[in-house]
């Protein structure tokens, strides 16, 4: 899915929750937006789903505007968008096997194969034994991960995670982190994160939008690692460091998880994500 | 999950409201039934008395063969004439010794010759019989007494139309309420599952996918609450068809016709499955925004 958000500007009232972000992601990409509480963040989030509307500029999927997109369209597009959501939003008189159900019969997919999806889904995210639990019975990282499971069930193109690592364990927030990093590695499906995790975000060379008060404030490139750094899976001061040595060089040979910075104009790089920013 | 699954889950979620929704449309439709049973039968004694001879023209005693002949092609000249019986002295004795048979006083005292003939007209357009009898009535040479049973036929048509005028009103209010109180219930279910809902829509649900289970449920109200009305009312007519045709003999208040309650049956049903719908879709409608 090529999603791209062109001077976006959200205003509540008085109060500006965007201003002028843009930004542009392709097939693949992995797009973290960092930024403290009130930033904006999920606001970006509610825009790409069309649950709120721009005050200005534009949001093109696939080429097609969402202001001028038909109700069809906006459905069709939300079908080919997983979402995991920050307080969950799992229904809460299902249990956990019919709420991903119900994603999967909402995008029309084949009633024969659902059970055999979800009992996958269900395995990737270590809900195996939780599947027959209501919401209710489960714990915070319980719910965020069986969120997941609903969101990578349906196969989508793009993956929104409004701060996902929130209620997990250091050692299962790096799991999910390095799950979806392998879904946007093996399947091309583009990952917008939020998160508060700056651990996380460093640990990854992927593009991050920065925000503060609704501008964009800094985009930049962040060390790639797949495995954890040490014991308790953070990786340390000097790790980092290094890493981000070695992966400088990794960028330049791989086009796939490029990025395009201010700081960094490599003419050797194609870059597929682009951040722009508007100070 | 399959849609009657989802409709029977929001069912059995909120009980008492779904008991009030089947209730108030097995009423509605107990009522319509009984309204519609009580119309068919006032109409088939309406029928019966529009079939009889509506109009007896006493003659005077020692009428010739010929002025017979000439009243009876003057009332055959009439529009929308049924039948003209004529009725001589000595079968209105035969009629008069048959009704009082068990009476021999009464029989053994009269002869033909006390007895006036007659002509009994029935019609098939009661605004006939008034013209009928306000031209006999002048000729009192010939005629001795008209009788015609104009009050009672206008009145059986007065309260058939009171009746069906009432079935109506009342039907209509019941139908009214009941969609008033379907569009409340199916409000208040999608109140309680806003969440689900707003998930669902941004899950990529369209607006119809949410909005089938509660019409679904809308219907399947009209359709299980109307078939417990009409067949309450409909097991009702059929047990106490026997004493109340008695009652009403010789016109069969409530019919024979087994075929007549299927159709009753049948319409009732087509009528309140589409209350539940059009209700239901209304409350989608107006509850359902997002």
């Amino acid at each position: 899915m090529k999603l791209s958000f062109q001077n976006v500007s959200k205003s509540y009232g008085i109060v500006d929750a965007l201003k002028d972000i843009s930004f542009e992601i392709n097939p693949g990409d992995f797009l973290f937006i960092v930024g403290p509480s009130g930033a904006g963040k999920s606001t970006i989030l509610k825009l790409i789903l069309n649950q709120i509307k721009p005050t200005s500029g534009s949001i093109v999927i696939d080429d097609q505007d969402l202001a001028t997109a038909k109700r069809n369209y906006i459905d069709t597009v939300r079908r080919k968008i997983g979402v995991v959501f920050q307080d969950y939003q799992l229904i809460t008189d299902k249990n956990i096997e019919e709420n991903i159900a119900l994603a999967l019969d909402i995008i029309n997919y084949p009633q024969e194969k659902i059970a055999a999806r979800i009992d996958e889904v269900i395995k990737q995210v270590n809900l195996d034994s939780r599947r027959f639990l209501f919401p209710s019975q489960l714990s915070g990282g319980e719910m965020q991960r069986a969120s997941l499971a609903r969101a990578l069930a349906v196969e989508p193109e793009l993956i929104l995670a409004d701060e996902p690592t929130g209620n997990l364990d250091p050692e299962n927030a790096w799991n999910l982190v390095k799950l979806l990093k392998d879904i946007s590695k093996d399947s091309k499906t583009s990952i917008i994160m939020t998160t508060h995790n700056h651990e996380i975000v460093d640990a990854l060379a992927k593009s991050v939008l920065k925000l503060k008060a609704g501008k964009n404030i800094d985009q930049k490139d962040t060390p790639m690692s797949d495995e954890p750094k040490s014991e308790d899976n953070q990786p340390t001061k000097e790790e980092n460091l290094s890493e981000k040595q070695e992966i400088t060089v990794n960028l330049e040979k791989d086009s796939e998880t490029s990025i395009d910075s201010p700081k960094k104009k490599s003419k050797k790089k194609r870059s597929r994500l682009k951040v722009k920013s508007k100070k | 999950m399959p849609l009657s699954k989802t409709t029977w889950h929001h069912i059995r979620r909120s009980p008492f409201q779904s008991l009030v929704a089947f209730m108030v449309l097995s009423v509605t439709f107990f009522v319509t039934s009984l309204f519609v049973l009580s119309s068919q039968g006032l109409s088939s004694l309406l029928n019966d008395f529009e079939t009889k001879p509506e109009v007896t023209i006493f003659l005077k005693d020692g009428l010739e063969l010929s002025a017979v002949e000439n009243l009876q092609k003057e009332l055959a000249s009439y529009p929308s004439i049924r039948e003209i019986k004529f009725i001589s002295k000595e079968k209105a004795l035969t009629i008069y010794q048959e009704q009082n048979k068990d009476n021999p006083l009464l029989t053994e005292m009269v002869t033909a010759s006390i007895l006036p003939a007659s002509f009994e007209v029935s019609v098939s357009d009661p605004q006939i019989l008034e013209e009928i009898s306000l031209d006999f009535s002048k000729k009192t040479q010939e005629v001795d007494e008209i009788i015609y049973q104009k009050d009672i036929i206008e009145s059986l048509l007065n309260w058939t139309t009171m009746l069906r005028r009432v079935g109506i009103v009342t039907v209509s209010l019941f139908s009214f309420i009941s969609i008033i109180i379907i569009f409340i219930i199916i409000g208040m279910k999608i109140n309680s599952r806003k969440e689900e809902i707003r998930t669902s829509r941004l899950l990529g649900a369209s607006k119809f996918y949410v909005k089938k289970p509660f019409l679904l449920e809308g219907f399947i109200y009209g359709f299980v609450g109307g078939l417990t009305g009409i067949v309450a009312a409909l097991s009702l007519a059929l047990y106490f068809r026997e004493p109340i045709n008695q009652f009403f003999s010789p016109v069969s208040f409530l019919p024979y016709d087994n075929f007549f309650y299927l159709l009753v049956l049948l319409a009732e049903l087509i009528l309140a499955s589409l209350i539940g719908l059009i209700s239901s879709w209304f409350g989608a409608k107006r509850y359902i925004k997002f």
